[in-house]
């Protein structure tokens, strides 16, 4: 329950950037499992 | 390479008998909107004047982006490999604005004022007013990226010259228009705060239509290429394992299209605090439009795109093009006026959904029509160097 605008905001925030910042983690390893060639290429 | 004119029995074909009938039937019920007007054909009242067909404009923008999508990819990233599918690309594309301009006709009516926005009362304020704009000059720039096909065609080759020499430009400029009109769409709802569920509601909905549109636009280009192999797998030049390969890389491209989307719409969520909404009705059917035909997809490009398996990728882009569908109509039908009981709930008439599957069905035959007689499957002979 939040009784002030501040507040909310201020949890509202900081678990965005809490969110953003593990899905940008996340993209990582999505961003090398999509880029990176895989072994059936690499033998060719 | 002109085609010869169809014989009697083919124009009898079975898909000429249906398609004919829709069209005829989809085209009265068309007359008797306008004879009649909007009450005789559709259930829009005074509270609930978006309906069936607002959705459908959005879908039919939506899902035209494989125009600029793929002219994007060719002429500004260079990615010429993608070269055989721009112009069916740009075509369905053409097509799908043709068919926002027919619906919107229908649903505003007064046809003979559709120049009133730039002519007469330009609405400098109105997000509508740029919406208009920006599809007209979209439109028209879609018309003069198709027609070298049409002077290939007819032989008019200083003609087609000139234009082609217009091709990069007319690309920027598409892509500028496209990303200002698919945005704005989203915009409009920046207008009723209130009356769209929260969890579609947000003040980033113009970046969400944007996004899906592009994920949109690429899975209409895969299934477009698969369509057009199926049915025109004769005149077309670009062999299946060349097809194949083309959708596997634009599997590539979607799947990070879609993560972005996917995290965009979680950080929306918890920047409005929005998590309990969640654990509704509404929630469940939002979680099945997120996770069902966003997330999945994203995973399912991914892994397609890494093993090589373009069947995957292509039942992927049907379930991509049908959640863009599904999003647009949840946004513009379902969970807009969520608040309403059930009798004040609006349901399209059927008549509404006849003249949505006459303008699909018109399409269709347009973009078969074009693609049996021009040069949009396969390179016309005199110009096999490259346009």
């Amino acid at each position: 329950m939040f009784h002030t605008l501040h507040d909310f905001t201020l949890h509202a925030k900081g678990l965005s950037y809490l969110m953003a910042g593990l899905l940008m983690l996340a993209f990582i390893p999505f961003w090398f499992f999509i880029v990176k060639k895989s072994t059936r290429d690499k033998k060719k | 390479m002109n085609q010869p004119a169809e014989s009697r029995t083919q124009l009898l074909s079975p898909f000429n008998i249906i398609t004919g009938l829709i069209l005829a039937f989809g085209g009265v019920i068309v007359i008797l909107r306008f004879a009649y007007g909007l009450s005789y054909a559709t259930n829009l009242t005074h509270t609930t004047t978006w309906g069936l067909w607002t959705g459908f404009k959005l879908v039919f923008v939506a899902l035209a982006a494989s125009g600029y999508a793929l002219t994007t990819a060719v002429y500004i990233f260079g990615m010429h490999e993608y070269h055989p599918l721009v112009r069916p690309a740009v075509l369905s594309g053409f097509l799908g604005y043709t068919l926002f301009i027919c619906i919107l006709i229908f649903d505003l009516g007064r046809a003979w004022r559709i120049y009133y926005p730039f002519l007469v009362q330009a609405g400098f304020t109105s997000a509508l007013f740029e919406i208009a704009l920006c599809v007209a000059l979209y439109y028209s720039t879609q018309f003069l990226e198709l027609t070298p096909i049409g002077f290939e065609w007819l032989g008019w080759k200083r003609w087609r010259k000139v234009f082609i020499a217009g091709t990069v430009g007319m690309t920027i400029f598409g892509l500028l228009l496209s990303i200002l009109h698919q945005s704005t769409l989203g915009a409009l709802f920046l207008t009723v705060p209130r009356k769209l569920h929260p969890l579609w509601y947000s003040p980033y909905i113009p970046l969400h239509f944007f996004i899906s549109s592009a994920m949109g636009g690429v899975s209409m280009v895969i299934m477009v290429g698969l369509v057009c192999k199926r049915v025109f797998g004769h005149k077309m030049e670009i062999k299946r394992e060349t097809l194949d390969r083309l959708t596997i890389g634009l599997a590539k491209g979607c799947s990070i299209i879609m993560a972005v989307y996917f995290g965009v719409k979680v950080v929306d969520i918890s920047l409005a605090n929005k998590w309990h909404y969640l654990f509704s009705g509404w929630g469940l059917w939002y979680l099945v439009e997120i996770l069902g035909f966003v997330l999945l997809p994203c995973l399912l490009y991914a892994y397609g795109f890494k093993e090589k398996r373009p069947r995957l990728i292509r039942f992927t882009a049907v379930l991509v093009i049908l959640g863009v569908i599904l999003n647009r109509l949840n946004v513009s039908v379902v969970a807009f006026n969520w608040q309403f009981s059930l009798e004040q709930r609006y349901f399209p008439h059927w008549m509404e959904y006849v003249v949505v599957v006459f303008l699909i069905t018109a399409g269709i035959v347009a973009f078969r029509w074009v693609s049996k007689r021009m040069p949009v499957l396969y390179d016309h002979p005199d110009y096999k160097a490259g346009h």
